[in-house]
């Protein structure tokens, strides 16, 4: 987590880090696929062969794609309905009037058996985007060649799909992402008591602690064990915000506010924490926070 | 969302496709696809609400994108080592964009595009690139006028209305489940009441962005109705935030603040 105490251009863009991640796998994926394009040569352009079997990768590392079995299953269905579609449009391309019965009835069968609601309606839309793709490639001339073209989609997609297997488990990440917006928020709910109403840091609150509850079935089984203590904690540090933030004078926020810093800088090195008892409140939530994302920290 | 309208949709999506198709096929230009190709990027949203703004957004993004590769093809044609490392810098760029604002996705595609179909190797006459440029634009702006012109003097603004009523009817829906499931609500386990904040939290999220593109201009009955649910989530999620941070200043249990939630909300339905 940073230690930065301001809120950074990145925290606004990308909040919990789901882009980052998945910009760093698709990447990832991209330099496999250039080292595999080294050896073996696509029939057709390499890059559309890419695009094939590489678009379901940025598509399972949307949040709400949030299990590792919906993100398996996610990706074989996409890229085989992908596959299909380039290959029927890619095989009628060559017939004027089959052409257009082909691209709009495959479109409408697609979106009839699959798209139940509009989440999955867009699903559908990129694959048959792919295949509007894939007619500005040249074509296979015959029916071994586009047998060839087929094939190689799916090769490109078995490796794809065993890089993804292999990616490491960074979701801890989002989880340090999502504990500093919680973080930002509570400062801000401190220094600018007047600027903030108190429905937006709550729903703000509530925002934040929905995403920990998303990324949850992505974390290892120990540290999804140990989410609900870091959850009770949050609240009753909350808890103590809120009611400085709503009763206390200046002098105290300034005194809550230097705990509520150490606490940042204490959660960057969470091994190196300490567990004194303390009478004050305010001390104590403090404590069991930065206890509870130790213990978290120490398992991930 | 209800099943007439989405088969409602789903034909005239195919129209659009036919439409679309015709335009690109008929002339037997050689870089017709890119009419599909944007109509195709257009209608990924599926409801009528979000792809008309799209549709903007995919005009601005074209533009920008056209306008860097334009750039970068100049800078990189003769230095082929930087290909492989300009395809990770976009790999990246792609799955970065595709969480955020639709018009930066676009401009990324459309660099990645432009410049993975062989335009690297486009000899630099001075006339080339530009004629190049020039029929990708014309064909994005084509499929953009072929969607707006059936979006909106065909399919009409009543479809537009039909989504925005369907949208708030669902997030009603949702609404009168979640506040049911409040009274359950268990303050001294803040953990387990999780999966019923992120239910509401998700819910509000979903149906304030359906409707984000919403005017009053477009139907004022609908537009302050999806305005007021937003208001009463807002208020659900207050009434569940205050009692498991334990400040409820007014004293009232979380089973009078979900009654009259449920009150308001039956107000709205009447």
């Amino acid at each position: 987590m940073s230690t930065c105490t301001t809120e950074r251009w990145i925290d606004r863009v990308d909040p919990y880090g789901y882009a980052r991640q998945a910009g760093l796998k698709v990447s990832y994926v991209a330099i496999i696929f250039f080292l595999v394009n080294a050896f073996w040569k696509a029939p057709t352009l390499a890059v559309l062969t890419m695009c094939v079997a590489g678009a379901g990768i940025v598509l399972i590392e949307m949040p709400s794609i949030n299990t590792p079995k919906k993100k398996d299953v996610s990706y074989i269905v996409f890229t085989l309905l992908t596959i299909i579609t380039v290959s029927i449009f890619r095989f009628f391309s060559y017939f004027t009037v089959l052409e257009l019965v082909a691209i709009v009835g495959w479109s409408y069968v697609l979106y009839r058996l699959i798209a139940k609601d509009t989440e999955k309606a867009q699903v559908v839309a990129i694959a048959i985007l792919i295949g509007f793709v894939s007619l500005e490639a040249p074509g296979a001339t015959d029916f071994w060649q586009w047998v060839n073209q087929t094939a190689f989609y799916v090769q490109f997609a078995v490796i794809a799909f065993v890089a993804h297997k292999l990616f490491p488990n960074r979701y801890m990440r989002i989880v340090n992402n999502i504990m500093r917006q919680i973080w930002l928020l509570q400062q801000r709910q401190l220094t600018e008591p007047d600027k903030t109403s108190s429905t937006a840091m709550g729903t703000d609150f509530l925002k934040h602690l929905s995403a920990l509850e998303q990324v949850k079935p992505l974390l290892t089984a120990q540290t999804r064990e140990h989410l609900p203590a870091l959850i009770q904690a949050l609240w009753q540090y909350q808890h103590t915000i809120e009611a400085a933030a709503r009763h206390a004078d200046r002098e105290a926020i300034e005194q809550i506010l230097i705990t509520h810093k150490a606490l940042l800088k204490q959660m960057q090195a969470p091994t190196k924490a300490t567990s004194p008892t303390d009478d004050d409140q305010k001390l104590v939530a403090a404590n069991t926070l930065r206890q509870a994302w130790s213990h978290l920290c120490q398992l991930a | 969302m209800p099943a007439c309208l989405m088969h409602r949709r789903t034909l005239q999506v195919c129209l659009l496709l036919t439409i679309a198709l015709l335009f690109s096929r008929v002339p037997q230009w050689e870089h017709g696809s890119w009419i599909l190709i944007s109509v195709g990027a257009i209608i990924g949203p599926f409801s009528p609400l979000l792809t008309f703004r799209k549709s903007m957004l995919r005009a601005l993004g074209t533009t920008a994108g056209l306008l860097l590769s334009a750039m970068l093809i100049a800078t990189l044609s003769h230095l082929p080592w930087s290909i492989p490392i300009l395809g990770v810098i976009l790999a990246y760029g792609i799955a970065f964009t595709a969480q955020q604002d639709y018009r930066y996705f676009i401009m990324v595609i459309t660099v990645t595009i432009a410049l993975n179909f062989a335009d690297m190797y486009v000899p630099f006459t001075p006339f080339e690139p530009w004629s190049f440029f020039s029929s990708r634009a014309m064909g994005v702006f084509i499929g953009i006028a072929v969607y707006v012109t059936l979006e909106w003097f065909v399919f009409g603004k009543r479809e537009f209305i039909r989504w925005a009523k369907a949208s708030n009817n669902d997030f009603e829906a949702k609404l009168a489940t979640l506040i049911k499931q409040i009274d359950h609500l268990d303050a001294s386990n803040p953990s387990l009441n999780q999966p019923l904040l992120a239910a509401v939290s998700q819910a509000q999220a979903a149906h304030a962005e359906s409707v984000s593109n919403m005017t009053s201009g477009l139907d004022q009955a609908v537009f302050d109705r999806a305005k007021r649910l937003q208001r009463i989530a807002q208020r659900l999620q207050m009434s569940v935030y205050r009692v498991l941070c334990g400040s409820t200043r007014s004293g009232l249990n979380i089973t009078i603040r979900a009654r009259r939630i449920q009150a308001l909300l039956n107000q709205q339905c009447t």
